[in-house]
């Protein structure tokens, strides 16, 4: 019974020392928000694990979430070793993040081949802190099917003077948007009218139709007015219940075929082409944005590591290797918006995916949000004021006059910054 | 000597509670009130600077603060005005007409189970334009559908509707529970000296219920000042500011700007607000309670 017992004893003693003497695979965590790309992300994981013998734990929570949830990791000192995080973000978590400079085994052609707009959307104070994992910009979309019905073409052309196409400037949107109005069974246009960031986007692409460029400290009160006015017109044009839309409502609404046209996120475009989701497949139209200058407007997500992490090194390799042309080129067909020029302006990735040459066009032609610490603090200044005017709490004298107030002080900070770093 | 160690064996065995009951309720509760008088950054490496009492006057100063106050009063006292005269009406129509059993008083109390996100989506969906039952019906009828969630007014008063369905049930639970352990001797003297059922209601049976009614409204004031979940579903505070209720100010100052003092101060106010309404509750609750008898 000794023997027994004496042999147990040493046998769980070995197992104890051997499991002592193994290391645990070395863990990269990642924090990122939740689409079809994540997920197809996720499948790719075993690729990266097996080349370099680590493991890759993957949490992808929604985008919404990311930003708290990352704010609450850095103030109990952070346990991510990288973080994706939206543009807006960059100012206020820039100084807890490592410089691309300082990047370990970065590979010389590492930053070539993105859109520039998506780099940009990187850096703060000319200082880039990651490489940009999802590439969007806020562009055009009609339906084709309607816009190409030799009916409609006749009774357009009979109403405006001119043929039916994609409108090349706003009044030409809100020509279109008018003749498209039918309700209760289609709309000629989908707003975007509940508070958040996205009304934020939304006003700042109406403004830059009417002259606005982000920093311009001289815009003119009668400039919103006027775009105020000209809002009041397509809203018209739009369903009564259009008041309060996100994301969720208006890309709803385009899916069942009651919008005609619209302004959206390319990474709500494999959605329309998915046959479970959508209505319309293959009647959407991919177009550049009606404008004359830049009034597309672009949002990345970026790929950052925390200063202070022990994986640096890997966590470098793994955002190089998330952002390398290999992987964006077999994760785009799986839903991935990237912000890869060279993936996509690729001639058999447009044949598939239409959307991808008119993005990388309305990438070109994009404009970026002001960027300053307090950001977010104005975004909301300004969507409080856009949103209360539509929900009819401010006329368009008041809210235009809060507006301009909002965009100069928000003009006033990012400047500020900048000749405050010039100074020094 | 015995006494002596009576007491420490007391004091052994109190302090691990009380020792919880400081980390879990006082500590938090110190810390936002410390976070409310100090500048400091959750995300940049700064250090805790004290400013006084500089949130509160900031906060004081803002339209937003004294709007999102506002509509967290005019929440909490139509809710509770709404909920209470539904709950002590079923309450006493079952308890003086129609007995029920246990299952339907499980229906009845049902909708206070529904968590609040799963609530306010369930609302959003009925209020959705697109596929909302509402809208359904309207487009059927071949009417523009309606969207109340879009309009600054009626956004108010869908989250109140919203409110009232699933919290109900909780005033109707403590008034019910308070009506069945009510002495039946007032109530058969009254009936023998021939009070009307009117008569019995007014002044003995809901005088008689007066502390179990002052629960009622402490508790429901209480909750309906912290309620958050279902109106950022529902609405996110919108449209403008129409429905931005004080605790959906504090999440967007802590969680959207990374402010924490003015969060906190915000946080300390609506502390102080609840604190204010428990000990009224609680005076209430500790008046004599009828002169009938």
């Amino acid at each position: 019974m000794f023997h027994e017992t004496m042999g147990v004893l040493k046998l769980f003693l070995l197992t104890l020392a051997l499991g002592c003497t193994q290391q645990p695979p070395r863990t990269l965590k990642v924090l990122t928000f939740r689409d079809r790309q994540s997920n197809a992300l996720r499948q790719a994981l075993p690729q990266f694990e097996a080349e370099y013998s680590v493991r890759v734990q993957f949490d992808d929570i929604p985008a919404s979430s990311v930003a708290t949830k990352m704010m609450t990791d850095l103030a109990s000192g952070g346990t991510y070793d990288v973080y994706a995080l939206d543009e807006p973000f960059i100012p206020q978590f820039q100084s807890k993040l490592l410089p691309v400079s300082a990047w370990p085994e970065l590979q010389p052609n590492t930053m070539s081949g993105f859109e520039e707009k998506a780099l940009r959307a990187a850096e703060f104070e000319g200082l880039s802190v990651g490489l940009p994992v999802n590439g969007n910009v806020y562009q055009y979309i009609f339906r084709k099917d309607l816009f190409s019905n030799s009916e409609e073409e006749r009774e357009f052309e009979k109403k405006f003077k001119r043929k039916l196409a994609p409108p090349q400037n706003f009044s030409e949107l809100l020509e279109t948007a008018q003749h498209f109005y039918r309700p209760p069974r289609m709309y000629g246009f989908a707003p975007f009218t509940k508070m958040s960031e996205g009304t934020t986007v939304e006003l700042l692409w109406l403004l830059a139709g009417f002259g606005y460029t982000p920093g311009d400290k001289t815009i003119q009160l009668s400039k919103v007015i006027e775009a105020l006015n000209f809002y009041e017109q397509l809203l018209t044009t739009a369903p009564k219940s259009a008041r309060a839309w996100h994301h969720t409502e208006r890309m709803s609404a385009y899916a069942k075929g009651r919008v005609a046209q619209m302004m959206t996120w390319n990474s709500f475009f494999f959605d329309l082409e998915d046959e479970y989701k959508s209505l319309v497949v293959g009647k959407t139209g991919y177009a550049q944005s009606p404008g004359n200058s830049s009034t597309s407007l672009a949002g990345s997500w970026v790929a950052s590591i925390r200063k202070g992490s022990p994986e640096t090194a890997l966590a470098s390799k793994f955002i190089q290797w998330w952002t390398s042309p290999k992987l964006t080129s077999q994760l785009v067909p799986k839903g991935l918006s990237t912000a890869r020029r060279d993936v996509l302006t690729q001639p058999e990735l447009n044949g598939q995916f239409p959307w991808l040459n008119t993005t990388h066009i309305n990438f070109e032609r994009a404009f970026l949000r002001p960027r300053h610490l307090d950001y977010r603090k104005t975004s909301d200044q300004l969507s409080q004021a856009f949103t209360r005017w539509i929900a009819g709490q401010l006329n368009t004298r008041q809210a235009s006059e809060a507006l301009h107030n909002a965009l100069i002080d928000m003009n006033r900070l990012a400047a500020g910054r900048d000749n405050q770093k010039r100074a020094n | 000597m015995k006494r002596h160690f009576s007491h420490r064996s007391m004091l052994i065995f109190i302090l691990p509670g009380t020792v919880l009951l400081i980390v879990l309720l006082a500590w938090p509760i110190f810390q936002s009130a410390f976070s409310s008088l100090s500048e400091q950054s959750h995300i940049a490496n700064s250090s805790t600077e004290f400013v006084g009492l500089m949130h509160f006057k900031s906060l004081l100063s803002q339209n937003s603060f004294w709007n999102s106050l506002w509509l967290a009063a005019t929440f909490t006292v139509s809710t509770t005005i709404i909920e209470l005269a539904i709950a002590t009406m079923v309450a006493l129509f079952l308890y003086f007409h129609k007995p029920v059993s246990r299952f339907v008083e499980i229906l009845l109390i049902l909708p206070m189970f529904v968590l609040p996100v799963v609530s306010g989506l369930t609302f959003r969906y009925i209020y959705d334009p697109n596929d909302g039952p509402l809208s359904v019906l309207f487009q059927y009828l071949n009417y523009e559908p309606i969207s109340p969630l879009a309009d600054s007014f009626w956004s108010f008063w869908a989250i109140v509707l919203q409110d009232v369905w699933r919290m109900w049930p909780f005033l109707f639970l403590v008034i019910y529970a308070g009506l069945k352990a009510l002495p039946k001797s007032a109530q058969e003297a009254a009936r023998i000296d021939g009070a009307t059922s009117k008569a019995l209601i007014w002044h003995i049976v809901l005088p008689a219920l007066r502390p179990t009614i002052a629960i009622a409204i402490g508790l429901k004031v209480m909750e309906s000042l912290k309620v958050f979940t279902e109106v950022y579903v529902m609405t996110g505070g919108g449209p403008g500011d129409s429905t931005s209720l004080i605790s959906l100010f504090v999440v967007k100052q802590a969680f959207h700007f990374f402010q924490i003092g003015p969060a906190s101060a915000a946080s300390v106010v609506l502390l102080v607000l609840g604190m204010t309404l428990a000990w009224t509750v609680t005076k209430m609750q500790s008046q004599p309670t009828t002169k009938a008898g």
